[in-house]
């Protein structure tokens, strides 16, 4: 087992007392798991001899608004209206910037980037709320007893953060004001220190290093008497010093390198993440019995056990900007990832797990994966996967206690996704689905468009697929495309076919500033491109096919296509209202029918697929194939997606399976595939 | 030695009446307590962003206490960074309310 605290307090500065850190979470980060960033830096700072307490004041607010509307707003309401950034802005600027009739009126009401009504009105009790949830916070310590005070933002934490280090500064000037996370990484960190005073420090990238090492200067200074706003910076951390040196990147331009961060490249390195605050406040407030209600169920431990995206190292998708400049994959060792996992049981108990990772490691299935499966209750996981598994992966997750995922699918049409480079086809991504559902694996999954070079008749494509995937888990969520900052789609935008960028409206009415200086620290961007208006008709069908799908998914209606061994014979059942026909009786199978599912139960060339199932039904049944094969194909259990054919029926799983009788003739091997 | 204790008060928006008390933790935890822990309190609110000393009075009618007006700590020299007169939505309908209350004869 490797040693995870190789270097516990020996680096510790001797040269004084220790440094006083906080660290905070603010809202609208999750409530239902720890930060993983602040429970890294934690156990850091421990080992440079720094103290440092976690305030989860996400958790207050949780409390104070309540779990369910928490979570929507949290989770819930789309981010390009950025509410939980405009509520708190409210509470920093007051209604000179905006107020909740324009801000409906010009974001929450627009056709493209805004939200349907039956939600405002949590936003609304969260504005009432956020002023005295500000001043809770600042009143619930002494901020003076801190030397640094550390903001995390991820996502939609960045005002609530201002908002309180506003306070503090106010009446406390001698604590460090430091902002690190997502919202500051490269260039998008300088906008806040040129605009907001009181912010000391910017963080414009991983933090692992050069957190701890600016707060052992800051101890060293200390020690010494010496002012700490002197102190110069490691790399990866930006100061007031770095505005009068002039280094002020604008739109597209870099953070000169000499102050770039240093990425983290030995994640084995790192120490295990300290959580005690989060699951100390979690059982205070009682969300740790909460949580489970509403679908969720935890809380949850926040894990990693890799960086960046081995995909996207080679073929980056063309709309994502989740890795920012630390795309590099990067893993732990098994061994480590064990340790790590058995050290927070011991900590905080049995729990779930979600996984941060971004995509799963495939040597994983070489050695983590069968070890977890081996346990003899694998605890609940989460992870982002890639959707190009073969099925024996797929169970392997399962078994592992991967019951959900992220598969990373984004359209059901292999035009788009070569425009998303996504690198699975339709195929892969109806298979994966499928072999979800059959492992007991929840699946969630989108459907992105608006790409400029879609082609027009991939709407339509898809809108005559989905009621046939009616028996599988809808999509999450069905959308235009955003422009995100570090995607492909931002950097080369003319090459991919987008004009006129500009940050969405929404920041408009969170930032009093010039729309250049906006476009320095937003992420997400809109755009025009010449399809945009087609691409937009196309997508209200979609829209309007996918809710219909969600829909009845929600109210339980059933939707079954399966084939099951009933009697020893090969049985489908074929039960799908969205197909808007009557249910199909129960019907069983042909060998020549059930050699033809069972060899599409992976993507198949048609040719490929009909050459196996000939070797059933012989050469003196060539009519019986065709046949067979064109109803299975009219019938929507065998799909042709981009020339592979796909079977969309749920499979027996193979124990049933060897329970079929095979006629005198018939290939054996129709009892054991899949 | 007295120690300070922070509480939230939550009323009824509409009668102004006690719904819930909860001590204030330094984790930012909130820690319910029996609304009669009020009537022991001295109690200081924090209204248009300046504290008030208790009276009598004020200490009976705990939970008409709000905060309200703006927040302090607004660089008013920060470039473009301005002072709004009034807090969005924050009211007599403000269902959150805190104030600061010391607990004198608590000993820590």
């Amino acid at each position: 087992m490797p040693d995870l605290h190789p270097s516990s307090n020996e680096e510790a500065s001797r040269e004084g007392p220790p440094l006083r850190v906080a660290l905070v979470v603010m809202p609208f980060a999750s409530g239902d798991r720890p930060s993983l960033a602040t429970g890294l830096l934690k156990a850091a700072l421990a080992r440079v001899g720094a103290q440092c307490e976690v305030k989860y004041f996400n958790l207050t607010f949780w409390k104070m608004l309540g779990h369910g509307r928490y979570r929507t707003i949290s989770q819930a309401l789309p981010n390009t209206v950025l509410a939980g950034e405009w509520l708190f802005s409210q509470v920093f600027w007051g209604r000179a910037v905006s107020d909740w009739d324009r801000y409906e009126a010009e974001i929450l009401d627009d056709p493209l980037w805004g939200m349907g009504a039956e939600q405002r009105g949590i936003i609304r009790e969260a504005l009432a709320l956020a002023p005295s949830f500000v001043r809770l916070a600042y009143e619930s310590n002494d901020w003076s007893r801190f030397d640094v005070v550390g903001f995390t933002s991820t996502f939609e934490q960045t005002m609530a953060s201002l908002c309180l280090a506003r306070l503090i500064r106010a009446d406390h000037p001698g604590p460090r004001l430091a902002f690190g996370g997502a919202n500051f990484e490269a260039g998008m960190g300088l906008p806040y220190l040129e605009r907001f005073p009181f912010v000391d420090y910017v963080s414009i990238g991983e933090a692992d290093h050069s957190f701890p090492e600016l707060c052992q200067r800051l101890a060293r200074a200390k020690a010494e008497g010496v002012d700490l706003a002197s102190v110069e910076l490691p790399r990866g951390i930006l100061g007031r010093s770095d505005l009068r040196r002039g280094a002020m990147p604008i739109l597209g331009d870099a953070v000169p390198s000499s102050r770039t961060p240093e990425v983290v490249e030995a994640l084995d390195d790192l120490p295990t993440p300290d959580f005690h605050e989060y699951f100390d406040v979690a059982a205070k407030i009682g969300c740790d019995r909460s949580v489970g209600e509403g679908g969720s169920a935890g809380p949850w431990l926040s894990v990693e056990t890799s960086r960046g995206c081995w995909w996207g190292r080679k073929n980056h998708c063309t709309f994502c900007g989740l890795n920012g400049e630390a795309m590099g994959f990067r893993r732990k060792g098994a061994a480590r990832v064990r340790a790590e996992l058995a050290e927070l049981e011991d900590r905080h108990g049995r729990r779930p797990i979600q996984f941060t990772d971004n995509i799963l490691a495939h040597d994983f299935f070489e050695d983590l994966i069968p070890s977890w499966a081996a346990e003899p209750e694998p605890v609940r996981k989460f992870f982002e996967i890639k959707a190009n598994l073969r099925r024996g992966q797929v169970e392997a997750l399962a078994a592992a206690g991967i019951v959900q995922v992220q598969p990373g699918i984004e359209s059901l049409d292999d035009a788009t996704l070569v425009e998303m480079r996504k690198g699975v086809s339709a195929a892969q991504n109806v298979a994966l689905l499928r072999w979800a559902a059959e492992s007991g694996i929840s699946a969630y999954w989108n459907i992105l468009f608006g790409f400029p070079r879609e082609p027009a008749d991939s709407y339509a494509r898809q809108i005559e697929l989905l009621p046939r995937l009616s028996h599988l888990r809808p999509p999450t969520a069905c959308a235009l495309i955003r422009l995100d900052r570090f995607s492909p789609n931002f950097n080369e935008w003319r090459e991919h076919g987008f004009s006129e960028i500009e940050p969405l409206p929404a920041y408009r009415h969170i930032f009093p500033f010039a729309a250049g200086d906006i476009a320095r620290l937003a992420y997400f961007f809109r755009y025009q491109h010449p399809q945009l208006e087609a691409a937009l008709a196309g997508g209200r069908a979609l829209i309007k096919a996918v809710k219909r799908w969600r829909g009845a998914h929600a109210a339980g209606e059933v939707s079954r296509l399966e084939l099951e061994v009933v009697e020893g014979e090969a049985v489908l059942f074929d039960e799908r209202p969205l197909l808007g026909a009557p249910p199909r009786p129960a019907r069983r199978l042909s060998a020549v029918e059930l050699a033809l599912m069972l060899a599409c139960d992976r993507p198949r060339k048609p040719a490929v697929a009909l050459k196996v199932a000939g070797a059933v039904a012989g050469e003196d049944a060539r009519g019986e194939l065709v046949e067979a094969f064109a109803r299975l194909r009219e019938e929507g259990v065998l799909l042709e997606l981009g020339g592979s054919l796909i079977t969309a029926a749920l499979l027996p799983r193979p124990a049933a399976l060897a329970e079929l009788k095979i006629a005198a003739g018939e290939p054996s091997w129709l009892r054991r595939a899949p | 030695m007295s120690k300070l204790h922070k509480y939230l008060v939550t009323t009824d928006a509409d009668t102004g009446e006690v719904i819930r008390v909860e001590q204030l933790g330094s984790a930012g935890d909130l820690t319910e307590v029996a609304p009669e822990t009020l009537g022991a309190l001295k109690v200081a609110a924090v209204v248009d962003g300046t504290v008030r000393e208790p009276d009598a009075a004020q200490a009976e009618q705990a939970p008409g206490v709000f905060i309200s007006g703006e927040l302090p700590g607004v660089d008013e020299e920060a470039p473009g960074i301005f002072v709004s007169g009034e807090l969005p939505e924050v009211d007599g309908g403000a269902p959150g309310v805190f104030f600061n209350a010391e607990l004198a004869e608590t000993r820590h």
